[in-house]
């Protein structure tokens, strides 16, 4: 029987997401609109007696949504001043991945935004609380992968496998996965997806070698 | 080769025990830390980069709460975050959700300091007797759109169809020309993920 507190057919969903759901039905949400000013930011460092650059208060607030010239309150100090050398080079290869994953794929999504396959990503341990989603558009894979522990020494990481049944013939990484956003990775033109029709999400530990852990969390068929 | 299940919780000891399958590789990858993983291992620069992906979010709040004190609040949210950042889990809700949580929180002990209540954004105050549902509406409010707002954008546009624009199943799949299934499966996920930071902003910090 339907809930008329929730429109259409969304009442199915109560049990699970009610308290979800009866805020949404409510009305609109609220999204903030202005940045604190950097005056704020100061109190802090100055709390914690230096361990954090102060910045320069002469630069007002921003409003969120401002001109992109505006006075955002983190162009005041560069981060990288702040940031050893280490850091800084590996968040620079970092940004240059994110621009190639991130730039590629959005010119690719201008020429295809059908959804050729999907894969549900399920867990291979009933005991992982965690799931997953891959649509595949064209050359342009675009995963969503929810539930899995974020750890400092390990990262989860994207492949493509050719399985023979149980048996694994080749695999291919696509990159690694951020957990709870959605990321978009190309695949290779060489990379026949008739082959690599599996996706899956393992775990890997920083440890420098690029190849998979043999211990996967996800996955799921491309159909 | 063959590649097992593992659960993530016990990797590092299962990975310590187990006999390593061959790795084949075919393209480089590279790590990208997030704010979450910087936190937890104590990186101090961490702390900016968070005030200036959450503050606004945090200030929103404070803004909607306490009015002209909410500078202080955003100060005392982020002092507690950086001081109690061995609590925050990221099992139990992403960052935004964490802070909102703090925030909560910080935001009902200051009004029952000052002894008064808040007053809500359509100035609703008489219709509470107490301070914690009304800060419960802002915050709920606030995280939920946070949330909504990081979702894949197809999953979210199902979400806003669904309960904005008031479309059944059938008319959003129609509209957004998608199989109804995937209609189902995007409003279930969208909803888990945010019932997931919505209960993370609740966890008492």
């Amino acid at each position: 029987m339907s809930n008329p507190e929730f429109p259409n057919d969304l009442s199915e969903l109560e049990e699970e997401f009610g308290d979800v759901m009866r805020i949404l039905a409510k009305g609109p949400l609220l999204t903030p609109t202005e940045t604190p000013g950097p005056n704020v930011w100061n109190a802090i460092a100055s709390e914690l007696g230096g361990r954090v650059e102060p910045v320069d208060e002469e630069q007002p607030p921003s409003v969120l949504g401002a001109a992109p010239d505006g006075p955002e309150v983190e162009r005041v100090v560069s981060l990288d001043e702040r940031r050893p050398l280490g850091r800084r080079v590996a968040i620079g290869l970092a940004a240059v991945a994110a621009i190639i994953l991130v730039a590629v794929p959005v010119g690719l999504a201008l020429q295809s935004s059908d959804v050729d396959q999907t894969a549900d990503l399920l867990a291979l341990d009933a005991n992982v609380n965690a799931e997953g989603e891959a649509q595949l558009r064209g050359r342009e894979l675009t995963v969503d992968v929810n539930g899995l522990v974020t750890r400092s020494d390990s990262f989860y990481e994207l492949w493509l496998l050719d399985l023979d049944g149980d048996e694994l013939q080749d695999l291919v990484s696509l990159g690694p996965v951020e957990v709870g956003d959605d990321g978009t990775f190309v695949v290779p033109g060489g990379i026949d997806l008739a082959r690599f029709d599996v996706v899956d999400v393992s775990i890997e530990i920083d440890d420098g070698n690029p190849d998979h852990s043999g211990q996967s969390v996800l996955r799921g068929d491309l159909t | 080769m063959s590649i097992v299940a593992v659960d993530p919780q016990q990797s590092f000891l299962w990975m310590m025990e187990q006999p390593m399958s061959p790795r084949i590789s075919r393209y480089p990858r590279t790590v990208l830390a997030t704010l979450e993983d910087r936190l937890v291992i104590g990186d101090e620069s961490v702390l900016r980069d968070i005030f200036d992906e959450y503050g606004p979010l945090v200030f929103g709040i404070a803004r909607k709460l306490v009015g002209a004190e909410a500078e202080d609040l955003v100060q005392q949210v982020f002092l507690a975050a950086w001081r109690g950042r061995d609590r925050f889990d990221p099992s139990k809700g992403n960052l935004a959700a964490w802070l909102s949580g703090i925030t909560r929180f910080k935001a009902i002990d200051h009004l029952r300091a000052m002894n008064r209540r808040p007053s809500t954004p359509s100035g609703e105050m008489e219709d509470f007797d107490h301070v914690e549902p009304v800060v419960d509406q802002v915050v709920d409010r606030m995280i939920l759109a946070s949330a909504l707002k990081s979702l894949p954008a197809a999953r979210r546009e199902v979400v806003e169809l669904g309960f904005f624009g008031q479309l059944s199943h059938p008319e959003i799949a129609d509209q957004l020309d998608l199989p109804l299934g995937t209609v189902k499966s995007h409003m279930r996920r969208g909803l888990e993920a945010l019932q997931r930071e919505l209960r993370g902003s609740r966890v008492q910090p």
